[in-house]
């Protein structure tokens, strides 16, 4: 081979060499992107400092979802799509509910309590917008206010194993926040109450079993659904 | 396309890991008891003493003990000094403060020790394959292979840029960061493009979905038993794939819709069966039949299940769909046993790097 065909050579080998390190480099990075900056951003909204900070993130997620068409089928479901899966597409987003205020008067629990005693009981409860209020700031956690619940609705269960008088003002209680006709609480205690006074009522069914039908009657879907799902898991 | 590739991922990945960063007060007292001096060592199998098992008083948990229950919190296990591997567990980052690795220890007794017996069709059986506490141990050991703790830190390098992601300050619980590594390794090209991951210093390979490495938050210990049980089934949960995709592998969160009670957080799940889906069954089937539980810890439970219900948004599909296995995915040819043994020379390069005596 000539000298000037082994430059030739060599030239073209080099041009490759650099064309194939510029398209392997472009193909990472066509956009620039640094995916240690995907990384960050990526910890950086999971693990919000704070309130604020923590919504800004939220609201920094939302606005690249909104500004990027969906490119595959999972990512278009994923996109909200209002009502129809949504366990609570029926109750609006309102931000502030008030306490609940007169008790609701069914069945035969309804003399177990004094007046007083229920609102006493149902304003210990966390309201609706408590508990939202604590999501704002963790998204992806039980809230506490929730959680601590856990001692006080174990109390009533005991007491509801130890005597049919116990086992009354705890079916009380749980009738009360299951019913929750002011929508003041959250769904998930509604249903926690309602899975609570089911389980008090099969143990005493000659005097709670009417109650109980009674309460699932008078439950809004939305309870009833969750609580049915809960049941057949 | 590329642009649209990377927001993809950055969402994906983003829903993945802030859905599991819990963030909260403390739900209960401290839990931990005291380390105990190393009893007999025990036979481990893969490389460092088991911890020391030790009842405490019931209650332990901060729960009362009612009519002789007292709960799976009460069975706090120890890890003793250079002992941070359990013998039917994840590896335990050698970095890995006592009081960390005994919380985690715990949990990880609990889940096994959970005496619980689902019925056999339900959507336990259809998840976990099985209606026992064995059944999720195998679960969690499939996707949850090793845990770092909050107070050490990951690193990614990209040629001369290098970010260190620290353990979750604050009220953090818990990331499967190892789903969210893979993802941002397969859309940029991995090794190929230079990208590189570490624990400490020692470097890891997010060769798959299920590479299982979950990042403790400082949180972690403080939380409830019952709670931390299901954090780890929840974020082992996110190791698992809808489809041989990497868009929609880690089964990321999503905005909850209006009227929603969290309408516009990024607190709800609609993919297939996800994290918080998976969650609820779990936290169900201990309600409902767990025999060592105590009242208050079955109470934690059922509410903790309703709250995950609600952001369920394609509940009714899951609950209507006769499928008798749901969907649970992980990329062909990924064995969990190898790749969790393939794991001990990171374990090993760990105990030099955080001076660990044997």
């Amino acid at each position: 081979m000539s000298k000037s065909n082994v430059v030739i050579v060599a030239l073209l080998a080099a041009i490759a060499l650099v064309a194939y390190q510029l398209w392997s480099r472009s193909s990472v990075r066509t956009t620039k992107e640094n995916p240690l900056d995907v990384a960050e951003s990526v910890v950086e909204q999971a693990s919000p400092q704070g309130q604020v900070q923590s919504q800004d993130t939220t609201s920094a997620a939302t606005t690249s979802l909104d500004s990027v068409q969906p490119t595959t089928t999972s990512l278009a479901e994923s996109q909200p799509t209002g009502a129809s899966a949504a366990p609570n597409a029926t109750l609006p987003a309102t931000t502030s509910m008030p306490r609940p205020s007169a008790p609701v008067q069914l069945g035969q629990t309804a003399a177990v309590l004094s007046h007083q005693e229920e609102l006493e009981w149902k304003n210990s409860l966390p309201t609706r917008d408590e508990v939202r209020k604590e999501v704002a700031s963790d998204t992806h956690h039980t809230p506490k206010t929730l959680t601590d619940l856990a001692p006080t609705f174990a109390k009533l269960m005991e007491d509801a194993e130890t005597s049919v008088d116990g086992a009354r003002v705890a079916f009380r209680k749980f009738e009360l926040c299951a019913q929750d006709r002011d929508k003041a609480f959250v769904p998930s205690l509604r249903v926690a109450c309602f899975t609570n006074a089911k389980r008090v009522a099969k143990k005493y069914p000659v005097d709670l079993g009417p109650s109980l039908v009674a309460l699932e009657k008078n439950l809004d879907p939305e309870t009833r659904g969750l609580a049915r799902a809960y049941e057949t898991l | 396309m590329i642009l649209k590739s990377k927001i993809v991922l950055m969402i994906a990945a983003a829903g993945l890991v802030a859905g599991c960063n819990k963030s909260s007060a403390p739900s209960a007292p401290e839990t931990v008891a005291q380390p105990a001096p190393q009893k007999e060592p025990g036979t481990p199998s893969n490389g460092g003493s088991p911890g020391t098992k030790q009842p405490v008083q019931p209650g332990a948990d901060g729960t009362p003990a009612p009519q002789g229950k007292p709960g799976l919190g009460s069975l706090v296990t120890l890890c003793d000094d250079g002992g941070r591997a359990l013998a039917d567990g994840p590896w335990i980052d050698p970095g890995t403060n006592l009081v960390d690795c005994s919380g985690l220890s715990t949990v990880y007794n609990a889940i096994k020790t959970a005496d619980i017996k689902a019925t056999e069709g339900s959507h336990f059986d259809k998840l976990f394959a099985g209606t026992s506490a064995a059944a999720t141990m195998k679960f969690l050991n499939e996707r949850v292979h090793y845990v770092v703790p909050s107070n050490v830190s990951f690193k990614l390098t990209f040629g001369a840029d290098t970010r260190e992601i620290p353990g979750g300050k604050g009220g953090v619980v818990a990331a499967n960061l190892g789903m969210a590594f893979w993802m941002i390794d397969t859309k940029f090209g991995g090794k190929e493009a230079g990208i590189k991951y570490f624990v400490g210093s020692t470097p890891i390979n997010p060769t798959a979905p299920a590479n299982g490495f979950v990042h403790l938050g400082e949180s972690f210990v403080k939380f409830d038993i019952i709670q931390r049980m299901s954090t780890m089934i929840h974020e082992a949960r996110h190791s698992d794939c809808e489809a041989l995709t990497s868009e929609v592998c880690g089964l990321p969160h999503a905005k909850c819709p209006t009227g929603h009670a969290y309408a516009d957080m990024n607190a709800c799940e609609d993919k297939a069966v996800g994290p918080y889906f998976t969650e609820a069954v779990y936290e169900q089937a201990l309600q409902q039949s767990c025999k060592n539980c105590s009242e208050t810890e079955m109470q934690v439970a059922l509410i903790a299940a309703a709250e995950s219900l609600t952001r369920v948004l394609n509940l009714k599909e899951i609950m209507d769909s006769k499928e008798t296995r749901l969907k649970v995915d992980m990329l062909p040819g990924f064995e969990p046993k190898a790749h969790r043994e393939s794991l001990k020379s990171v374990f090993e390069s760990r105990r030099i790097e955080a001076g660990v005596r044997k």
